[in-house]
């Protein structure tokens, strides 16, 4: 009997030891499963791995191929941020309680471009004091290329409506792509369609390190071979004090016309006065290297990010690489059509490849000019005429910028 | 009531426009700005003056040389007035060519 009861408390120490084992086996599983929800492996979707993927053929074109490593690859680092999953990395929360809350990209994002949009002018600031207006004041002609290059700007901005995909607002985000410039396009962007930016910035960084691919083929086709040997004569000297008045001069005439290109014209226009006295080599210095290359780091960490699962596996993404594309060759055709019809009026002649530099894309778009000019004729220096309406196109889009965030 | 077709027609002719007569505008002043200031010619950079006053010398040597090799050959040229000839005097070469001369 005592043994049975004996039996019988063991067995019923081994029942609860059992039951005991169960429950703590159970919770240990649920601990372990509220652990795994909480980890980002467990939390990637399909969309975030193919972002992944995209993120390290960024990182992969800059450093293996050299295509705007300084943009690329900070781009690419960003997009790989944005889709971890759980960092929080990429949140913004207003709440001042909940300051801490927000993620480092997230903050970037907010003060750098959505909320006080400081980025984009002070990269125009390094801009300006790396650009040489000379050849646009030896040949000032060139500017009107600037101008009909900027055409491609409204052609996708017509297209983007056309899909009645975007509001105004947004076509206006996604044409400006066509100015092929970064730090316009992503002001205009941040101030438009924030919720674009991402998507918008990328196409264009990735377009403009493209315009080796997308350009050469449609100069060939707009131009004869003839056309394409055209000889230009060398520029004249410009002298100081051209170079002086005419971002002074340049400025305030943008300035009173299109007063909301006032934040990126006047910073290019004072990072090239200050180039041109000569009497500020520390601060051109400090513009054109310390500033820019922070500004860059900060701005391409912060584009990249934005490029989010949710926000980029959509149908205006889609149709955002789709207009990018034609803006590219459709301000291409418009630089080199220009020209051409320049030409008709003009006793001395300009080599209709040059007209294609107007997009922007500085300096890309200029040697590729250069390059195919010399393939038709060896004697082609067409470079430094190419630059003219290059630094136009830069001009001209934050003038379309202007425009654009005062009426759309 | 402005539609959006409206106003998607404004931004356009406002966006072409403005640049074009923006870019315009500039192209015009440049142009003036070279024709109104006398001082917008080109001004010779530094290396360019230097290679030019290189130049200079170089001719005004060649001269005295051309000048000398005449002289010594076929006596003192009246063409040698020239103010830079003031140095070496043009007497002292019109008596090394007599003593040369003389010597013979």
């Amino acid at each position: 009997m005592g043994g049975d009861s004996l039996r019988s408390r063991g067995d019923g120490a081994h029942g609860a030891g059992d039951r005991w084992t169960r429950k703590a086996g159970r919770g240990d599983l649920l601990e372990l499963q509220r652990y795994l929800d909480q980890i980002g492996l467990t939390n990637l979707t399909w969309g975030n791995l193919v972002l992944l993927l995209v993120g390290l053929g960024f990182i992969f074109v800059a450093i293996a191929k050299k295509m705007e490593p300084y943009e690329l690859l900070p781009i690419g680092l960003g997009i790989i941020l944005a889709n971890l999953p759980l960092t929080r990395m990429t949140v913004f929360d207003p709440d001042p309680a909940a300051v801490q809350a927000s993620g480092l990209l997230g903050i970037f994002f907010h003060y750098g471009l959505s909320f006080w949009n400081l980025l984009p002018p002070l990269i125009f600031l390094g801009l300006g004091a790396m650009t040489d207006f000379g050849p646009i004041i030896a040949n000032p002609k060139t500017l009107l290329l600037g101008a009909a290059a900027q055409l491609g700007i409204f052609v996708a901005f017509w297209g983007s409506l056309a899909t009645g995909l975007f509001s105004i607002p947004e076509a206006s985000a996604v044409a400006i792509i066509g100015g092929a410039d970064g730090p316009t396009t992503i002001y205009t962007s941040a101030r438009l369609a924030p919720e674009l930016l991402g998507i918008v910035g990328v196409v264009a960084y990735s377009y403009m390190a493209s315009v080796a691919f997308i350009q050469p083929p449609l100069m060939r086709l707009l131009t004869t071979e003839k056309e394409r040997q055209i000889e230009m004569k060398p520029l004249r000297e410009v002298s100081k004090l051209e170079r002086l008045l005419f971002p002074t001069l340049g400025m305030v005439i943008i300035i009173l016309l299109v007063p909301q290109s006032a934040p990126l014209i006047s910073m290019f226009m004072i990072g090239n006065l200050f180039r041109e006295s000569g009497v500020v080599p520390h601060l051109v210095s400090a513009a054109s290297n310390e500033i820019l290359n922070v500004v860059t780091i900060f701005l391409m960490l912060t584009v990249g990010a934005q490029m989010s699962a949710e926000r980029v596996f959509t149908l205006k993404s889609l149709a955002i690489f789709g207009l990018g594309l034609v803006a590219f060759g459709a301000g291409t055709a418009g630089g080199l059509l220009f020209a051409k019809i320049m030409n008709l009026f003009s006793k001395e002649k300009v080599n209709p490849l040059i007209g294609s530099a107007g997009v922007s894309a500085v300096p890309m778009a200029a040697r590729i000019s250069h390059q195919l000019g010399q393939e038709a004729n060896e004697r082609n220096m067409l470079l430094p005429h190419a630059m003219g309406p290059n630094v136009a196109g830069v001009i001209g889009s934050a003038v379309v910028a202007g425009v654009f965030l005062a009426l759309a | 009531m402005i539609t959006e077709l409206d106003k998607a027609v404004t931004l356009t002719v406002a966006g072409l426009g403005a640049v074009f007569l923006i870019l315009f505008l500039i192209m015009l002043l440049t142009l003036l700005l070279k024709r109104a200031l006398p001082l917008t010619a080109a001004e010779p950079s530094a290396a360019k003056a230097r290679s030019r006053r290189n130049d200079k010398e170089l001719a005004a040597a060649a001269a005295v040389a051309a000048t000398l090799t005449r002289q010594v050959a076929g006596g003192p040229s009246h063409a040698v007035s020239d103010s830079r000839w003031k140095g070496y005097g043009r007497g002292q070469l019109t008596q090394s060519w007599r003593r040369r001369t003389w010597r013979r």
